[in-house]
């Protein structure tokens, strides 16, 4: 996949669910982050910005994605939007996703992963939240505001998450319904009689 | 002279199927021509029956692939990632269209063509529509009505097996319909509504070719709604399932997949087309196959193509085009989401399965009294369904009452859209460019604009959909009066107009074109005029209608 160029201040993504490669691949950044800085003024090849990848991201991924919708980590959200970013599945780019991190490290007063559980929560809640506020968004006056640009990443982000998770057999089977053969038309039952709509309700999933 | 076969049909979709089919069991020996590749009935539907998670792009496809290489096939109706191998590759098969409002040509290139992935509604045009271009001076005259097309449309519609109820409404004739797929509970909620405010309108359930019963070794549908990966039960029309089995049974026919036709050859002598010169799509050899007689059935544009492909010293401006008429007068219906509502009070109610269709409101304006605004008329087509995950998309939340919110139903929607008459216009056209495809063929121009009557047509729709939807006590999420761009409804006609008059129209009332007796063109090119109504059953008469006639001037020695 082609490589995207980021500046040193990317994501940690170190934290539960981190794929062993791309920690790894992160842990050595970070160590040799400061003899980086010793010598980035010194050597013109070394000043190159430090090219990031779509799986260095799958570990805050992991993270969003079961803050968002617990239980959905064992789907591997992570790995599978970093197979499927570079292809702009859903429209999600890495640049949406180094601007959700950006917003997420900043309101962490620092990195997002290494914070608890809790805070985490109320860091993206408050994405989400400001997100939807339309009005603070636009005023900037809340401290948790949103620029338009990360309003854009965070709703395709979200967007490409959900998928992911209802795309996949826990979430497309067992918190909905799936049924490929329905045999049957039941156009008007009561409720109860199917409280969780098919996943495969395509017309509904494309009208929705 | 002695010929090849009895007959060659060009093109292998809904009316090339019927063609073949009507002709063989009438005696012919027929050729069918279709330019892409084979997909066999049940073994060929390679996606058929795979989950989301069994497909590499959950089912949504590579954008960026789709992006370059399927920019216009990846924007329409029944496209996905399971579907995408029964469109084609713009990138490989590409067209001029003009940039400001470039048309969106949606097309299916192999066996089946688009039988494969249409849309299955099935209406019968009335003399509203047939009648239509007399009354108000837009195009040129039908040389049929109702009557003659009546016994044809009980023809085909005994064969497809096409779901509907009786209605009584002389707009929207009645057929033989299998028994109706019912309204959810929010469109009946809505049906009720209308019922009770209005005269002159009605929601009805939508007319399909999806068996409710079996038939003829065809299986009734499933509700899977799978329609457009192809179904192994053979529960919809399309050639596969239907008209290539028959057509086969008599063993009077041979198909050629993977085969373009460049040109028909005329004699010079007689004037008559006497073969079909062919490249092979892949090797890109050439043939040449000789016939008594000609169909065209190559999907409107393409059979307009090759008319003008197939011009001579006597008939330089492309062949049957004495009139100067062909590649002129076509059209698409004018589609806009009219209006998409929420329903309150229904949330206790669900339903269960995946109806194939849709419901449909028929046209009301202009029958008995005249619109002051526009002429001709427009229908809706819809569905109420709940709300599924995506909805998540566009409501706040995070954690874990958010995710029980998504794995429960959502409100109830109701989404309707319009479908305008398009008035045929003489600058509306097709033409041959100076581009050639891959195997030096000249590429085909489109031009298609929506005029001032469609776009009233959709305002008043808009307007109508809306009012209507008010009635449900919901929330009004979407409403728009612009139209789509030409193409979307996938509906293109004309190119090749039926009319009585040589100097005005390329094909008479049999379909036959009226410069050379042997060759017919009974695919929408041949349409006149759109209506308001999906116009692939129209076809489907016109082309056994014609395949009748044709055998019968052929036993008379006329042909």
């Amino acid at each position: 996949m082609p490589p995207v160029s980021t500046p040193a201040s990317a994501p940690s993504v170190s934290g539960p669910g981190a794929s062993d490669s791309a920690a790894f691949r992160r842990r050595d950044l970070l160590v040799g982050g400061s003899a980086l800085a010793a010598l980035i003024f010194a050597t013109p090849y070394l000043s190159r910005p430090i090219m990031m990848h779509a799986e260095d991201f799958a570990p805050l991924l992991d993270s969003v994605s079961d803050i968002l919708l617990p239980g959905s980590l064992s789907t591997q959200p992570g790995a599978f939007l970093a197979s499927v970013m570079p292809r702009e599945w859903r429209g999600l780019t890495l640049s949406h996703v180094k601007t959700v991190s950006h917003w997420l490290n900043r309101h962490a007063q620092g990195d997002f992963l290494s914070i608890s559980f809790e805070r985490r929560f109320a860091v993206l809640t408050a994405l989400d939240t400001a997100t939807f506020d339309r009005a603070a968004a636009e005023t900037g006056e809340s401290d948790a505001a949103v620029d338009a640009e990360t309003v854009e990443a965070w709703t395709i982000l979200k967007r490409a998450l959900l998928t992911s998770f209802y795309t996949s057999q826990k979430g497309g089977s067992g918190d909905l319904a799936f049924n490929l053969v329905p045999g049957r038309w039941d156009a008007d039952i009561p409720l109860a009689h199917a409280p969780h709509p098919l996943s495969n309700d395509w017309l509904a999933i494309w009208f929705s | 002279m002695t010929y090849d076969f009895d007959a060659i049909v060009i093109g292998s979709g809904i009316s090339g199927g019927w063609a073949a089919k009507e002709l063989t069991e009438r005696g012919m020996r027929v050729l069918m021509i279709e330019r892409g590749r084979m997909i066999e009935h049940q073994s060929g539907y390679e996606n058929e029956m795979k989950a989301p998670w069994e497909m590499e792009f959950r089912g949504y496809g590579d954008a960026k692939l789709l992006a370059e290489e399927y920019p216009v096939q990846s924007k329409g109706t029944n496209f996905d990632e399971y579907t995408m191998d029964h469109f084609v590759n713009d990138a490989d098969h590409p067209y001029q269209t003009s940039a400001d409002k470039p048309f969106q040509w949606r097309r299916g290139y192999q066996v089946g063509g688009r039988s494969l992935i249409w849309g299955r509604q099935c209406y019968r045009w009335s003399d509203y529509d047939f009648g239509a271009n007399a009354r108000d001076g837009h195009g040129t005259d039908w040389p049929v009505r109702y009557a003659d097309m009546k016994p044809w449309y009980d023809h085909v519609e005994s064969f497809v097996g096409v779901n509907g109820s009786m209605e009584a409404m002389p707009q929207l004739p009645d057929g033989i319909f299998q028994p109706a797929m019912p309204l959810s509970a929010g469109e009946s909620l809505l049906a009720g509504q209308i019922a009770a405010h209005y005269r002159d309108r009605r929601l009805i359930p939508g007319r399909s070719a999806n068996l409710t019963e079996a038939k003829e070794g065809r299986s009734a549908c499933q509700y899977r709604y799978l329609c457009a990966r192809g179904c192994s039960f053979g529960a919809y029309f399309s050639t596969q399932s239907s008209t290539l089995p028959a057509a086969n049974k008599t063993g009077r026919l041979t198909l050629l997949p993977d085969t373009i036709v460049a040109k028909i050859e005329t004699d010079p002598r007689t004037g008559k087309a006497v073969a079909a010169q062919c490249i092979d799509a892949n090797s890109k050899e050439t043939s040449r196959h000789t016939a008594r007689m000609f169909f065209l059935n190559a999907s409107s544009f393409n059979s307009v193509g090759l008319l003008l492909r197939s011009a001579s010293d006597a008939a330089p401006n492309g062949l049957a085009n004495s009139s100067g008429t062909l590649g002129r007068y076509i059209m698409d219906h004018a589609t806009a989401v009219a209006g998409v509502a929420t329903i309150a009070g229904l949330d206790d109610h669900t339903y269960y399965g995946n109806r194939p269709s849709n419901f449909v409101i028929p046209r009301f304006r202009n029958l008995e009294e005249a619109h002051p605004d526009f002429v001709r008329g427009y229908s809706y087509q819809g569905v109420g369904i709940r709300a599924n995950w995506p909805r998540g998309v566009h409501m706040p939340g995070v954690g874990a009452d958010f995710r029980k919110t998504l794995s429960e139903a959502g409100e109830w929607r109701i989404l309707m859209v319009a479908f305008a008459e398009s008035l045929p216009r003489a600058d509306n056209r097709v033409t041959l460019s100076d581009k050639l495809d891959k195997w030096g063929l000249p590429q085909l121009h489109i031009t298609l604009h929506h005029g001032e009557n469609e776009r009233a047509l959709l305002k008043d729709a808009a307007a109508e959909a809306k009012t209507m939807l008010g009635m449900l006590g919901g929330k009004m999420l979407i409403s728009s009066d612009e139209p789509d761009l030409a193409g979307s409804a996938v509906h293109e006609m004309g190119g090749a107009r039926m009319g009585r008059d040589p100097t005005t129209s390329v094909v008479n009332g049999n379909s036959q074109t009226h410069d050379v007796p042997n060759i017919f063109v009974t695919d929408g090119a041949a349409m006149a005029s759109s209506a308001c109504q999906n116009p692939s059953l129209t076809y489907m008469a016109f082309t056994a209608r014609a395949a009748a006639f044709a055998v019968e001037q052929v036993k008379a020695g006329l042909l």
